[in-house]
């Protein structure tokens, strides 16, 4: 019986090990940095109802948060955004520049299996894509097997991005060029 | 030409064959019930909310070794109690967010509230709603103390002096006083909510689809799980040769 309860502590504790390895491909201040070749601007992307439910939408659940920070430049903005791919988040950095998605990278990666989604070849997918009506990406994104979780959660990310860019830096724009 | 006769075989032997594959039959359909109905939930984990439902039964917490959590600092604003338990916080019975390092403080400002760590500031608003969670300026050396007990300016103490942050708390100034400001202090938190969170957080450490992956693969049996599993693999196997032998000797549907 101790044999047996010993073995389960090492299983779940190695699985916990596991699911908590971290690996920081980039740190979050670096990309912001290779984004702008001026310094950008901080601003706070504050949630309104609206924004909420169609957030809510595009992940799937709850924004976890009511204020996004952002980094801007005309129009040009940069977000680290965080979502969780099957257990831990994935941490990702997208600049979104006239609607379009310039850069996504993920900068820190903390599941277990599915971390080919930090490749270039896959990432590079994004590069162009910017949102239509249905709130959807217009290009397609090929899969990874074995990693369609973390392929899910930065689609979902890439769409919030260019959510949040169309309401916070395109609209801000428009209306300022109204007034 | 004579046709060949299909060899019989030894009436004995198709006795015992019959007998032994009925028996392990039924053993082995037993646990291939269990893994069916196992590898299906795993299936679909999010259809039947595995990953979503904690672990209640302190037998089955106990058994996984997970110790009981632990109640770190409380402090009151107004009625709320706002308590740490393992990295978590909760506004008397509710969770409000995951937190880094210890809890150092709680303030209930005009428009938000403000719930300090030593590593970072988690911001919600009056209805406890997350606003913002983040971590202080480089300037700031860490670990943070202390924060004062008075809102106007918040202070927080660090090691390398005291600090103000402005509304938005992106910039904080370096601030002396002639007398040192009061810093917050403890409460004790009420038994029955004190009970409530720790069973709550202790939960947080074991969901349904790892102890529904534990049992498919048997690891939930500990060392001799897995193994039992393996001889069932091999059972499934000779029943699967043994039926179809068994059956090209009658050759009936």
């Amino acid at each position: 019986m101790i044999m047996m309860r010993i073995t389960v502590i090492f299983i779940v504790n190695l699985f916990s090990l596991l699911a908590a390895a971290e690996e920081v491909y980039l740190e979050p201040s670096f990309f912001i940095q290779q984004q702008f070749t001026e310094t950008p601007e901080t601003k706070y992307f504050w949630l309104t109802k609206e924004h909420k439910l169609k957030l809510t939408e595009i992940t799937g659940h709850k924004p976890s948060k009511l204020r996004i920070k952002y980094w801007v430049v005309g129009q040009k903005s940069a977000w680290i955004l965080e979502e969780i791919g099957k257990e831990q988040l994935i941490t990702t950095g997208i600049s979104v520049e006239n609607g379009k998605i310039q850069a996504l990278q993920v900068l820190i990666y903390r599941e277990s299996r599915g971390y080919e989604v930090r490749q270039n070849f896959f990432t590079e997918q994004y590069i162009g894509a910017s949102l239509d009506k249905s709130l959807d990406l217009d290009q397609t994104i090929d899969g990874i097997t074995g990693a369609t979780l973390s392929v899910r959660a930065l689609n979902t990310m890439a769409k919030s991005a260019l959510y949040m860019h169309a309401n916070a830096v395109t609209n801000e724009e428009q209306k300022t060029a109204a007034n | 030409m004579k046709n060949k006769k299909p060899q019989r075989i030894n009436p004995k032997l198709a006795f015992h064959l019959h007998r032994w594959h009925r028996r392990f039959g039924v053993i082995s359909a037993l646990f291939l019930m269990l893994v069916s109905v196992t590898g299906l939930l795993l299936q679909h984990p999010e259809m039947f909310k595995l990953t979503q439902q904690n672990v209640s039964s302190s037998w089955l917490l106990n058994y996984y070794g997970i110790a009981p959590s632990k109640l770190g600092r409380t402090y009151q604003s107004g009625t709320t109690y706002f308590s740490q338990v393992d990295q978590r916080v909760y506004a008397n019975e509710q969770f409000v967010s995951d937190i880094k390092g210890e809890l150092i403080g709680v303030h209930q400002l005009e428009s938000f509230i403000v719930i300090a760590s030593n590593y970072q500031i988690t911001l919600t608003t009056l209805e406890l709603e997350k606003i913002d969670t983040f971590g202080y300026p480089p300037s700031i050396e860490l670990p943070v103390r202390n924060l004062s007990k008075d809102k106007s300016p918040l202070v927080f103490h660090a090691k390398n002096g005291l600090f103000s942050p402005d509304e938005t708390f992106e910039h904080f100034k370096s601030i002396q006083f002639i007398r040192s400001p009061n810093w917050q202090e403890t409460s004790t938190l009420p038994e029955a909510v004190k009970e409530h969170i720790i069973a709550d957080a202790r939960q947080q450490n074991l969901n349904y689809e790892r102890v529904t992956l534990d049992l498919h693969s048997g690891r939930l049996l500990g060392t001799f799980g897995p193994l039992i599993m393996d001889f069932m693999a091999i059972l499934f196997f000779i029943l699967a040769v043994s039926g179809i032998w068994l059956w090209s000797r009658k050759k009936r549907w």
